[in-house]
């Protein structure tokens, strides 16, 4: 355990001292101010608007930057050889993977919840109280994704390089989000293969899912209903679980020459 | 008194393929070497002979496709690599990271118990090293030589059996070089078995006990350091020098073919003066009464059994142009 907390503690502070910490921390914020402007000079519904570019700005910002320092915490420690002496040491490659997936974890929780409290002062400040219950369980279903995404993109980086873990991680996501809108599409044809595709995509792989506000809206719904949120977890802890495993499981039998 | 063997590398086999498309790479063929407790031990040889594949095998970051490595008798383990210290060719540390930060990370890997102990611990080593008063700077900031220093810290602190280094003097100053000298030969005092993977070849003569060539993945020739003067025996190694003055390369070799002279070992040319080197006595001598016949000085003849280094180095320039 002592191994495991120092290792975390390396890889947390190796991202909070990160360049691009501070400018990317201030990205969201600005984002959430953006989409503050942006819902007063509409003439739609104020929250609404709010919501959407907010929460867009929201996925989007953590996502490509889970993505991005997944790659890197794997690519850079193998490229620079920095974990070539920790590796040398008695420690198992599971337990320094998992340390820095934890540290990352950290980091994007930080980052979201500078998001989330900076979304708090906008709605405060816009005099609509703060984030009701399902509000802030979406804001916690976006950050799983982030979650999920950092340790997709630390497995694809144990399997590749540094720009083909981003390009993949960012097409997986893209697909993740796209791939459940075709299979509902009445109309787009697809010939049988691609249908397969398609669905065993949406069903697995479905992005959507951590989108709880935009589900809620399309069902006319203004509560989750408690089975779906259970369904929703199992799904995330299931998918992450795999991720994580065939990520140490592929880390600890590669050749790290 | 029989030394211990400490690590026993066995028959080790590598094949990398570096792309998809491209032939597999032989990395290590049936590599065989034992270390013994105690000795210094260099690895030697050109760019891709094996070295580092090697070294990192033995710190368990590559899996051998054949054969087995052993420390104290036991398959390489999480265990036994508590008792192995490490210093990289080029040493990298994660970026934002103190000095301090380091050793500590370091040390907690080795279940060294006690905050106080630890904390004792890294003080005491970065006074050795010298960095007592950079503790708290980032390690990335440093120059090339106190980095060297923070990895000698980190490769000594959990005071190993078995110092593994490859290229401890790459890109050093001077002063640099003669500090790592002076720590390799001070852990060799202390009984610490050393691997040392080097190009460094006065380093090798005077620091170790014993070495092993590899070309291309193979072990082409071990030595260990006789006791008559501490010089490597290798075999056809040059050792009898015969410097003449008056005939070119061209006109020697046709001069050896006619009169059915020995073949040197080595040869080259000094200014004016040819060098030929030979393994044996009697090769040597056959060629002085020729020589003198011809017209051609004998500027120098005899045995060289000081001159490890360029004996070496004649030896190398040979090895690695094949």
């Amino acid at each position: 355990m002592i191994a495991f907390i120092a290792l975390y503690r390396e890889a947390f502070i190796w991202l909070r001292r990160d360049k691009i910490f501070g400018p990317i921390l201030m990205a969201g914020v600005v984002i959430s101010l953006f989409a503050n402007i942006a819902s007063n000079w509409t003439i739609e519904e104020f929250s609404r608007i709010l919501f959407d570019v907010g929460i867009a700005g929201f996925r989007i910002t953590g996502g490509l930057i889970a993505i991005l320092w997944g790659s890197r915490m794997i690519h850079d420690a193998i490229a620079e050889r920095s974990l070539d002496p920790r590796l040398a040491s008695p420690i198992s490659r599971n337990t320094w993977y998992l340390a820095r997936y934890c540290a990352l974890a950290t980091v994007l929780f930080i980052m979201g919840l500078a998001y989330f409290l900076a979304w708090q002062v906008i709605m405060h400040l816009n005099g609509q109280g703060l984030t009701s219950h399902i509000q802030n369980w979406a804001f916690g279903m976006l950050f799983f994704e982030w979650l999920i995404l950092a340790a997709l993109s630390m497995l694809l980086a144990t399997l590749s390089g540094f720009g083909m873990s981003l390009f993949s991680t960012t097409a997986l996501w893209i697909i993740g989000i796209f791939a459940p809108l075709v299979a509902a599409s009445k109309d787009i044809q697809l010939d049988p293969l691609q249908a397969v595709v398609i669905n065993l995509f949406s069903s697995i792989w479905n992005f959507h899912r951590f989108n709880i506000l935009d589900d809620l809206a399309i069902s006319g719904q203004n509560i989750l209903q408690y089975d779906d949120l259970v369904s929703r977890l199992l799904w995330i802890i299931s998918l992450l679980a795999t991720l994580l495993v065939a990520g140490t499981w592929r880390f600890t039998e590669r050749d790290l020459n | 008194m029989t030394q211990q063997i400490l690590l026993q590398i066995d028959s080790i086999s590598k094949t990398f393929r570096p792309e998809v498309f491209q032939p597999p790479v032989k990395s290590l063929q049936s590599l065989t070497i034992d270390f013994t407790d105690g000795e210094c031990t260099g690895l030697v040889g050109h760019n891709g002979a094996g070295k580092t594949t090697t070294i990192r095998m033995i710190l368990g970051l590559i899996s051998p496709d054949k054969g087995s490595i052993k420390f104290r008798g036991q398959p390489l383990s999480k265990t036994s690599r508590s008792s192995i210290g490490y210093l990289a060719e080029s040493v990298k540390f994660p970026s934002g990271l103190t000095c301090r930060e380091i050793l500590t990370t370091h040390i907690s890997l080795f279940r060294i118990k006690g905050n106080k102990e630890r904390k004792e611990l890294i003080q005491e080593t970065l006074e050795k090293v010298g960095l007592q008063a950079f503790a708290d700077r980032k390690a990335k900031s440093m120059s090339k030589g106190m980095q060297q220093r923070l990895a000698w810290a980190q490769a000594t602190i959990h005071e190993p059996d078995l110092l593994v280094l490859d290229e401890p003097f790459s890109g050093l100053d001077p002063v640099g070089r003669m500090n790592m000298k002076n720590w390799i030969l001070s852990e060799k005092r202390r009984g610490l078995t050393i691997i040392l993977c080097t190009h460094e070849l006065p380093q090798i003569t005077s620091l170790c006990d014993n070495i092993h060539i590899l070309r291309q993945g193979k072990l082409v020739y071990s030595s260990s350091k006789n006791n008559r003067g501490g010089t490597f025996e290798i075999k056809n190694l040059p050792r009898y020098f015969l410097d003449i003055s008056g005939p070119d390369a061209k006109e020697l070799s046709q001069f050896k073919d006619l009169k059915n002279l020995p073949q040197w070992t080595s040869q080259h040319s000094e200014g004016f003066l040819l060098r030929l080197g030979f393994s044996d006595y009697h090769s040597a001598a056959s060629w002085l009464s020729p020589c003198l016949q011809m017209g051609w000085v004998i500027v120098r003849f005899g045995d060289d059994n000081s001159a490890t280094e360029e004996q070496l180095l004649t030896y190398f320039k040979e090895e690695f142009s094949q």
